[in-house]
């Protein structure tokens, strides 16, 4: 069976199915070979959240803006109900002075650049957040920070995937990709099928890299698990989303890190985010785990007993699931966007790590401008996928990190 | 009320034209009928109406019931208090 | 009233009251057997809503009866979402109706 399309992407996640559908707008014809079903992956094992106040100004900022911007036309396009689309603002709580220091010239950084961002005292935070801890002093507070439902999204993007003609073939794994001397790429499934195409778009997430080396290139993304609980449905609990600043202070300064508590190497943070049902979605470890998707009882229990001791009412709340993820991880924290040099005809939109909910719209619109040709005008050098080898040149630290495949 | 509009899923109140609709949409594991409608993400997980809905997709696809995947599972076994699970001594 | 009297292997029931157990439902007082399920007690005596769905507003009750389809949940003492099935009565116990996922009664900021 052979069939010519446009653009082959692998991977229906919800940066897949995003770049599948702002290619559709531009009229390319569209095949999405996913390895497992609908939701299968990492988008379907996360939270839901467009939250900008965690970025450090620059490129992650900027386009964590944008995509904000491209989800409320894709609201008044679609309807806010379609794609549960909420925008409950955000909190960062904050447990003591050193915290609150850095906080503040962090927060005061992204307030330059135009983001909505305060420090709210105890009195203010408390009366937003009844529920929470006397052990925090002080929280940023946004009212920004934006939230979707991830499988509401991608199904969005899947109904109009197929309404502009494109194709979705679920638990079709990619099995070799191979170059005609006319140019156009052959992909096998471990099917047995043969897709012919002019573009591969690799949009495999944490799976990026296994992609990568059937072209011969190296992708450095590597899978992080994250275990989240899931609660029942409640009553609101507060008005805001929260985040814990001790979490933000390790990744502002990695110096800080070892006098916070230790962690075990679970790399835990604090996330509480409502949905449009009710339930809380709590988070969340960072963990290197290879692809072992299992729970493990020490994760959760350290995420259960954290949120219990930050809202104490929650130990009257019902947990009713667990889950874990692989965030795709890129060695420098930022994701990975364009086409590989040496091997035109093939792009990589991957390793949005815990950004691929928020990054979605954006990723994918830029990436359909790249494959069309278009100059948006703005530089993505940052992005792209060969600024790996480029970087090893001149920075010793950044080759190590490539050169050691974890 | 038809018998379209009985409900499969009691938690989420998912009714059977729904679950009929994503499985014409070509979603026809447990998972995936669960991930486009809801379907089992209640209170008690699907442990109510996951066997249903298998057999609904069986009687729809001709898809054989004993080469449908039971839903994915996973811990808790059964709801619990967020209390319960913290205070429990290492063992 | 939905009580069984006499049961094959447990027996009769004791008619003795004085062992009754005062609870509330939705702000009404009713004397329920010591020991019994919230559920058990309801049902004895002809309350059989127990909630309103979330999304459609519609009344529910007993179902499965053994905690695991969880369509008995009610507000007990301010909590929400309580298994009346798998709960015993106790002592001035406040029980209301669920409307939705319910509301947080009487814990402020402390719970």
């Amino acid at each position: 069976m052979t069939e010519h399309f446009d653009v082959i992407i692998i991977g229906g996640g919800i940066v897949g199915l995003s770049s599948a559908y702002y290619l559709g707008l531009k009229g390319k014809k569209i095949l999405i070979l996913e390895a497992g079903g609908f939701g299968h992956g990492s988008s379907g094992s996360c939270d839901d959240m467009i939250l900008l106040q965690s970025k450090k100004p620059g490129i992650n900022l900027r386009l964590s803006l944008e995509s904000l911007e491209l989800y409320r036309q894709l609201v008044n396009d679609w309807g806010v109900e379609e794609l549960e689309f909420l925008n409950l603002g955000g909190m960062i709580l904050i447990q003591n002075q050193q915290e609150l220091s850095i906080m503040e010239d962090f927060v005061q950084q992204q307030q330059k650049i135009g983001l909505d961002v305060t420090i709210v005292d105890k009195n203010e935070m408390k009366s937003l957040q009844p529920y929470v801890s006397d052990r925090f002093i002080a929280s940023t507070y946004s009212n920004m920070d934006s939230q979707v439902n991830p499988f509401s999204v991608m199904r969005g993007f899947l109904t109009r995937i197929k309404k502009m003609g494109g194709e979705v073939r679920f638990y079709s794994p990619v099995k070799s990709l191979q170059k005609k001397a006319s140019g156009s790429w052959i992909v096998k499934t471990s099917k047995d099928d043969e897709y012919y195409s002019d573009v591969i778009v690799n949009t495999a997430g944490a799976w990026a890299g296994e992609i990568g080396k059937m072209v011969g290139e190296e992708i450095p993304v590597s899978p992080k698990k994250g275990q989240l609980v899931i609660t029942e449905k409640v009553p609101s609990l507060g008005k805001t989303n929260l985040w814990s600043a001790s979490y933000m202070v390790t990744k502002l300064r990695p110096d800080l890190a070892k006098d916070n508590s230790p962690d075990n190497g679970i790399g835990l943070g604090f996330s509480f985010t409502r949905t449009t049902d009710g339930n809380y979605l709590i988070g969340s470890t960072r963990e290197k785990a290879g692809f072992a998707k299992q729970n493990s009882y020490e994760a959760l229990r350290a995420v259960v007993s954290q949120a219990v001791d930050f809202l104490p009412v929650l130990n009257e709340v019902h947990f009713i699931r667990t889950i874990a993820g692989f965030r795709p991880a890129s060695v420098d924290g930022k994701f990975i966007l364009g086409e590989h040099k040496s091997v035109p005809g093939f792009f990589t939109a991957a390793g949005h790590e815990g950004d691929g909910i928020a990054m979605a719209p954006v990723t994918g619109k830029i990436l359909s401008e790249m494959v069309a040709g278009e100059n948006n005008k703005q530089d993505y050098s940052e992005l792209s996928p060969d600024r790996f080898k480029l970087q090893s040149t001149d920075n010793e630290r950044v080759f190590n990190v490539v050169g050691s495949k974890r | 009320m038809t018998d379209k509009d009985v409900f499969i899923c009691r938690c989420e109140e998912i009714t059977l034209a729904e679950i009929e609709q994503a499985i014409d949409e070509g979603f026809v594991t447990v998972n995936d009928v669960k991930r486009r409608t809801r379907a089992g993400m209640g209170l008690c997980q699907g442990r109510t109406c996951g066997k249903q809905i298998a057999r609904i997709i069986a009687q729809k696809t001709g898809i054989p019931l004993e080469s449908l995947l039971p839903g994915t599972t996973r811990s808790p076994v059964r709801t619990e208090k967020m209390e319960i699970f913290k205070g429990e001594q290492d063992v | 009233m939905f009580r069984i009297k006499h049961h094959p292997i447990l027996g009769d029931v004791d008619e003795n009251k004085e062992d009754d157990v005062l609870i509330y439902v939705d702000g009404k007082e009713y004397n329920v057997r010591r020991g019994e399920m919230i559920a058990a007690a309801l049902m004895a005596n002809g309350i059989r809503v127990f909630r309103k769905t979330i999304k459609h507003n519609l009344p529910r009750g007993i179902f499965c009866g053994i905690g695991r389809c969880t369509d008995c949940v009610m507000t007990v003492n301010g909590i929400p979402n309580v298994r009346t099935c798998v709960t015993p009565v106790e002592d001035g116990m406040k029980i209301e109706t669920q409307k939705g996922s319910g509301e947080w009664g009487g814990l402020g900021g402390k719970a």
